[in-house]
């Protein structure tokens, strides 16, 4: 190998092409041997597995379109763990969405200790959801959790707020805006930096007031950010989500917080059952694979660039 | 650097704002305070459950102040994490930062600056993956490390992460690719192969990507938690979120020492994060689509 340089100083880049094989197996062997096997075989390992029946134990048996099959029209939980899912999603993205554009605001106002302020909102992002999810179980306790101390002030009676069929939802959405603001506030921060004063000066010369600076100014040119975490956002609550859940509650009480990725990690590495599981996680791939596709379209059409 | 022009230019965005009036700046403020009071809160609650004795725990309703303050909750809790856990986490972050980083600025060098057929075809190809998530390929990777027979094993753990390199991949051949081609030649000339490029050129000149990018997998594997919970089985090799996790169940009477437990776990990122909180910043934007 180390005659390899010496020729390819003396030719030249472009013509030294063949002698630089094994550099293209130095540099891009052990990166091209890790996506094979972790993750360009996978991808079509799974579309296999989920035209199987497979516990792992037994020889595996191939079914056609059962799993499909199974998840439309048997499995009884579908129907509910279909609606938990956008019920979860569809309640957390919004008010994440919201609360990150005002306090991203907030923070921008030229604010004094702005360090102190953005290492107090993004505290969440450092901490693990499973540690999160611990904190706000112990929050959320019936006796002597604070989250009841809390909202007894406002004269709600206490609640077992994660043991709860029609509560848990509700509470565990309110822990995962709590641990998406960070990040999310961050790439609200940078847009509404990047947006130039001197729109602000030529507003305000023209007489705009606060109100209509942020709709006519400030509104546009953060639409890219707010579509693009829209769209990160919700991808994040339909595959994300696994790790406060199961902490939290484990899908429980009776399915009440069982969401798709609850759904799909109990078939897999509770019962075992690897086909059935993959044919939900082929289905779930494909409902992103759609939203992203919307992303690109719609970016176009529906956001301004300056 | 983009921190400081930014900075800099929200008192102008204010002034252009005109004189706020104190009543505005009040709220703000206000607004501010209620915001950050949620945001720490929960933290602050948490230290101080694991600082009260047992009785204390249960008191109702709830007290902000421990009072006698019993460090030994945290010594219990070492005790049941175990010395152990830490070293794995510690183990299993390092490798992951390191051999990630290694794998993907390797792959990136040999994207941007070698060339071989297939090539751009090849960067498509990692590309498109880039999209999938993970909870996806989850079953066949786990199916792949059971057939290697590496469950339960430190290689079944680390060596499938080191494969998510592929956006890391994607990142630093955009960066690479911004370093002036002339620098390279210019070694070529003084003799230099293509190792010594990637090391004593590539790299320095890659500081801020490569820093940014170190923290932010960091943060991904230190808290990492689903994975590390299909694939390990025995205590002996648990990282800290499934001790967390586990014992959780345990301790469902001795939220006290849960919570000291939980704040152990979390301390060794929060230092870090306090002293460098400019790049975890930039590596959470750099990184978005990972966050």
């Amino acid at each position: 190998m180390a005659t390899l340089p010496a020729t390819a100083t003396r030719t030249g880049r472009r013509r030294a092409r063949r002698s630089e094989w094994p550099w293209v197996l130095l540099f891009l062997g052990p990166n091209l041997f890790l996506f094979l096997t972790f993750t360009a075989f996978p991808v079509f390992y799974g579309f296999f597995l989920s035209f199987q029946k497979w516990n792992v134990i037994e020889p595996m048996q191939f079914v056609g379109l059962a799993n499909y099959q199974r998840f439309f029209f048997e499995d009884k939980l579908t129907g509910k763990v279909v609606v938990t899912t956008l019920y979860y999603a569809v309640a957390a993205m919004p008010a994440q969405i919201a609360l990150a554009l005002l306090f991203a605001i907030l923070l921008n106002q030229g604010i004094s200790l702005l360090g102190l302020w953005r290492g107090v909102f993004y505290l969440p992002m450092v901490t693990s959801a499973v540690a999160i999810g611990l904190i706000w179980k112990w929050l959320y306790a019936k006796q002597f959790g604070a989250f009841n101390a809390l909202t007894g002030l406002a004269g709600i009676p206490r609640q077992d707020w994660l043991f709860d069929e029609r509560l848990v939802i509700p509470a565990i959405v309110l822990t995962a805006i709590w641990t998406a603001l960070p990040l999310k506030i961050i790439f609200f921060l940078a847009a509404l930096q990047s947006v130039p004063p001197e729109l602000y000066e030529a507003a305000s010369i023209d007489g705009a007031n606060r109100w209509s600076k942020f709709w006519h100014v400030t509104w546009p040119l953060i639409s890219p950010t707010t579509f693009f975490l829209c769209i990160i956002g919700i991808i994040g609550l339909l595959v994300g989500g696994f790790d406060l859940i199961w902490t939290m509650t484990k899908g429980g009480p009776l399915d009440a917080s069982t969401t798709i990725v609850i759904h799909i990690f109990r078939n897999a590495f509770v019962y075992y059952d690897m086909g059935y599981a993959s044919a939900m996680a082929y289905m779930l791939f494909l409902v992103i694979l759609a939203l992203t596709v919307i992303q690109w379209r719609l970016q176009k059409r529906w956001v301004h660039y300056s | 650097m983009g921190a400081l022009q930014l900075e800099a230019r929200a008192p102008a965005a204010s002034r252009a704002a005109g004189r706020r009036e104190p009543a505005l700046t009040a709220l703000i403020y206000l607004a501010l305070i209620i915001g950050g009071m949620t945001m720490i809160v929960p933290f602050l609650f948490m230290v101080s459950t694991s600082l009260k004795p047992p009785q204390q725990v249960l008191a109702i309703p709830p007290q902000w102040i421990p009072s006698p303050v019993r460090w030994q909750n945290y010594a219990d809790a070492l005790y049941v994490l175990r010395p152990r856990t830490f070293l794995n986490s510690i183990l299993f972050a390092a490798s992951v930062v390191f051999g990630q980083g290694l794998v993907a600025t390797l792959g990136a060098y040999g994207f941007t600056r070698l060339r071989f057929p297939g090539r751009d075809q090849l960067f498509l190809a990692y590309l498109a993956t880039m999209m999938i998530p993970s909870q996806v390929t989850l079953i066949p990777v786990y199916l792949v490390v059971v057939t290697l027979n590496w469950h339960d094993t430190y290689a079944g753990l680390i060596v499938p992460i080191l494969a998510s390199g592929a956006f890391g991949t994607f990142l630093f051949r955009q960066f690479f690719k911004q370093i002036p081609d002339e620098l390279a030649d210019a070694a070529v000339i003084d003799g230099a192969n293509h190792l010594t490029i990637y090391s004593r050129i590539v790299l320095p000149l890659s500081k801020p990507a490569l820093t940014a990018y170190g923290v932010i997998t960091l943060l991904a594997a230190w808290n990492m938690f689903v994975w590390p919970l299909i694939v390990i089985r025995s205590p002996d090799l648990w990282v800290l979120t499934l001790a967390l996790s586990q014992l959780s169940s345990q301790l469902t009477n001795d939220f006290h020492i849960l919570m000291a437990a939980v704040t152990l776990s979390m301390t060794p990122l929060l230092i870090l994060y306090l002293f460098s909180q400019r790049y975890f910043v930039q590596g959470v934007t750099m990184s978005g689509l990972k966050g």
